[in-house]
Parts: C-alpha cells; sequence; structure tokens
C-alpha cells in the first residue's frame, strides 16, 4: 500500500515538473521558435495531395484503433495533429480524401476534424460525411474492409497513421499490389515490425516521432514545448533508470 | 463563443479530475474516477451507434452507386443488420448470437490474421529485393532469428537457449526504450490536452 501511494506521488510530482516544463518552454518559444530535427514523412504527407489530385485520384488515410476512451488515445490524436495540413489542403482544392478507421469514438472526431477544416474556408456546406468511414469494429476486420478500397481503384496514395499492430501490413500489402504508393507510422513494435519491410525508414514514423507531428505541420509553441520538455523528461527516466540499476546492484553486493 | 469554451473547459476539469484520481490516493476523486469513466463508455455507445448507422448509410450508397463490389456492399448491409436483429432478440449472450461469434467472427479473424503472418513473409521478401539497405538487412536477420529461436526451439532447446536468451534481452530492451519513449509523448500530449493548449475537440 505505501509502495503504491509512494509511485502515485512520484507519478504525481513527474506529471507537475511536465506542467512546470511545459509553461516555462511555452513562454520561451512564443517569442523564438526552437530548430527541431526535421521530420520528412510529416512534410511530405501535405505534399501528396497535389501529386493525387493530377492523378485524378484519392488519398486513402487510415487513422488505426486508437479510441479516445482508451490508451491509445493521444496517439490519435497526434496522427490527426500530423495531418492537419493535409486535412486543410484537402479541403482548400475540394479533394477530400478516404478516411478509415476502426474505432467509433475516432470516427467522430476524424469526421469533426475534416468537416471543420471545410468550415475554416467558410464551405462547410461542401464537406462530405462519407469522406470519414468506420468500416468495422475489429482491428483485423477494419484492415481488411479497408484493403478493399484500395484494390477497388481510385485511391493513389495510402497513409497509415495511428494506433495499428500487425494488421496494417494487409493495408500496405493492399496498396503494393496496386502499385499506390504508402506511408505512415504508429508507435507499437508490433505495428512497426510490420510497416517497415514495406515502407522502409524513410517512409514510416517510429515511436516517439509520431507526437512530432503536431510540432512539425502546425508550428505552435505549444507543441515544441512539448518536445522540449520530452527531452528534459527522457533524461529524468534515463537518470532514475542508471540510478534504480545502481542501487539494486550495490544492495545486492 | 459557447461553442469554442464550453467544450474546453468541460475537457480540461474532466481530464483533470480523471487524472487526479489517479494519482492522489483520495477516495472521493477516485470515486468521481470511476463515475466519470463510466460516462465516457455511455459516450462511447453513442458513438458506435452512430458509427454503425454511417457503416449502413455508406453501403447503402455504394450499392446503388458504385460499379464494382456491389456483392461486398450487400453482404456488409445483410450482415450488420443481421447481428443487429439476432443481439436484439437474443441478447450478446443469446445461444445463436454466441453461435454466430464463435463459427463465423473467430475463425473470420483467425483466416485474416494468419493472412497477416504470410503477408508479412512476402514483405520481408520484397524487402530484400527491392531495398538492400543496412536497415532492411538487419530487420530480416532478426525476423530469421526471431523465427528460428521460436518455431525451432522446442525440437533443438538446448542448441537455441544462448541464441533465445540473447535475442530476448536486445528485443527487450528496444521494445522499452521504444515504449519509453512514446509513454512520455502520450503523457506530454494528453497534459496539452488538460492544460487548454490543444483542443482537439473544438477549433484551434
Amino acid at each position: 500500500m505505501l509502495n503504491q501511494t509512494l509511485m502515485q506521488l512520484l507519478a504525481l510530482g513527474f506529471v507537475l515538473l511536465g506542467i512546470i516544463l511545459l509553461s516555462v518552454y511555452g513562454i520561451r518559444y512564443r517569442s523564438k521558435p526552437p530548430q527541431i530535427r526535421s521530420f520528412p514523412v510529416f512534410r511530405a504527407l501535405s505534399d501528396e495531395v497535389g501529386r493525387v489530385a493530377e492523378e485524378g485520384a484519392a488519398i486513402h488515410i487510415a487513422i488505426g484503433n486508437g479510441s479516445l476512451i482508451g490508451d491509445e488515445a493521444m496517439t490519435s490524436v497526434a496522427a490527426l495533429q500530423g495531418l492537419h495540413a493535409l486535412l486543410d489542403l484537402s479541403a482548400a482544392y475540394d479533394t477530400p480524401p478516404l478516411i478509415t478507421t476502426s474505432d467509433p469514438t475516432l470516427y467522430l472526431l476524424a469526421s469533426d476534424w475534416m468537416r471543420r477544416a471545410y468550415a475554416r474556408l467558410g464551405s462547410a456546406d461542401l464537406y462530405r460525411p462519407v469522406t470519414v468511414q468506420f468500416t468495422a469494429a475489429s482491428p483485423v476486420t477494419y484492415a481488411a474492409m479497408a484493403a478493399t478500397y484500395l484494390a477497388d481503384g481510385g485511391l493513389g496514395s495510402n497513409i497509415v497513421l495511428g494506433a495499428f499492430t500487425q494488421e496494417a501490413t494487409l493495408l500496405t500489402a493492399a496498396a503494393e499490389r496496386r502499385n499506390i504508393h504508402s506511408m505512415g507510422g504508429t508507435t507499437s513494435p508490433q505495428g512497426l515490425g510490420a510497416l517497415y519491410p514495406a515502407l522502409g525508414a524513410e517512409q514510416l514514423v517510429m515511436g516517439e516521432d509520431m507526437f512530432a507531428g503536431g510540432a512539425e505541420v502546425l508550428q505552435r509553441s505549444a507543441n515544441f514545448a512539448s518536445l522540449g520538455t520530452q527531452d528534459v523528461l527522457r533524461w529524468l527516466v534515463i537518470g532514475g533508470i542508471v540510478l534504480t540499476a545502481l542501487i539494486s546492484l550495490l544492495g545486492g553486493a | 463563443m459557447f461553442k469554442r469554451f464550453l467544450p474546453t473547459v468541460v475537457a480540461m476539469l474532466v481530464g483533470l479530475l480523471v487524472l487526479l484520481g489517479y494519482l492522489l490516493p483520495v477516495d472521493f476523486l477516485i470515486l468521481l474516477r470511476d463515475f466519470l469513466l463510466r460516462w465516457a463508455t455511455v459516450l462511447a455507445v453513442f458513438a458506435l451507434l452512430l458509427a454503425y448507422m454511417s457503416l449502413l448509410r455508406v453501403h447503402i450508397l455504394r450499392l446503388s452507386r458504385a460499379r464494382k463490389n456491389k456483392i461486398t456492399s450487400l453482404l456488409v448491409i445483410v450482415s450488420a443488420l443481421g447481428t443487429l436483429a439476432l443481439v436484439l432478440w437474443q441478447g450478446a449472450a443469446g445461444a445463436w448470437t454466441q453461435q454466430l461469434v464463435n463459427s463465423v467472427l473467430v475463425p473470420g479473424e483467425s483466416a485474416l490474421l494468419a493472412l497477416t503472418a504470410v503477408t508479412l513473409i512476402v514483405a520481408g521478401m520484397r524487402l530484400m529485393r527491392v531495398r538492400r539497405t543496412i536497415g532492411g538487412v538487419i530487420f530480416v536477420i532478426a525476423a530469421a532469428i526471431v523465427l528460428l529461436t521460436t518455431v525451432a526451439y522446442s525440437f533443438y532447446p538446448d542448441m537455441l537457449a544462448a541464441l533465445r536468451q540473447g535475442v530476448d534481452t536486445l528485443a527487450t530492451g528496444g521494445m522499452r526504450g521504444l515504449m519509453l519513449g512514446v509513454a512520455l509523448g502520450v503523457t506530454l500530449t494528453g497534459l496539452r490536452v488538460i492544460l487548454g493548449f490543444d483542443r482537439p475537440h473544438s477549433d484551434e
């Protein structure tokens, strides 16, 4: 019980430190944005709109299975932030992508994001609800169903970005068969193992890089602050791991 | 203004209370956290209903407009309505519902999962043919060792024990590193939402 309380208080301290650092970095980066590592995949996402429009095709965006009331909620939010520029550009050219998901809550959020992309341009009436589709409730059935859309034709790009496990391979395999260009990323090791052979390191967003998409695309101080805080907290975690290892080593001796 | 600020205030308040419910050992906060999470589940059920209606609408439209794969859409509509009727009639634990799950859904999903194994092998072979980079070579070697130590281990346990331990140690270390980074990203994205820096539910 004491151990659990100690862990809870440690976690609370970690969160409070995160809040303080976020605020400090947020103020600091408001006037002068930092230089961050480039994430070419996020930059390339919006270029797909023009490329695909020239082909007279559409983009398929698979945003995965991350429920907004589950562990993967923030992965889904980060994926949508990374897609922000693409959605805006698609609305501007009125070439909406086909967005698919297997989670009902994420379906509602993605619909809202797409509708708002049109509303920001003052043309909310152009938004078509079928742009965002809930294809199935189970991840593997969802991937199989979305793969049939890729096989149907009319799609020129396949973006797989969000919470996925091994079912992502069904989407990339279907795209490969139709010579459709794929890119994307995920956070789980199983999903990365499935995406890496199909996309390679250049077209793949791996692990925590998913959370840098917002900073790369939106260029907002809050997102930059998040990256700065992440760096500091990472070193704290590393220090904690080394310290714990040393204590247990000395204790054991 | 009302449309913009009310969702933000609700999201911040609920997020903060649920977070404190996990981090502070106070009974009231724990009760409040559980209550709010039950509400979230109710909202998720409404989301499922809307998603279900959307699924039907999409496939009815495809049935009337699409030139290809009309049979797929017809199957989706019939199975979606049929399953709904069955669940309304017997409940989720009913004999026919369970029969449907065990004889259609489970085998179907298992077949699709088996298919993912095949597509992964094909993707690995294609990787060696198309992109012969150092990363690609390491990936294929690692995948081959993992396959060897999991499939052949039961036949040659003595021979493969050391290799398996080495692979496990490397894989566990790599996965922990990856997951620590992801956990930090998740925490900070969540904090941005709770603090109102990010508003995924309303206009930025």
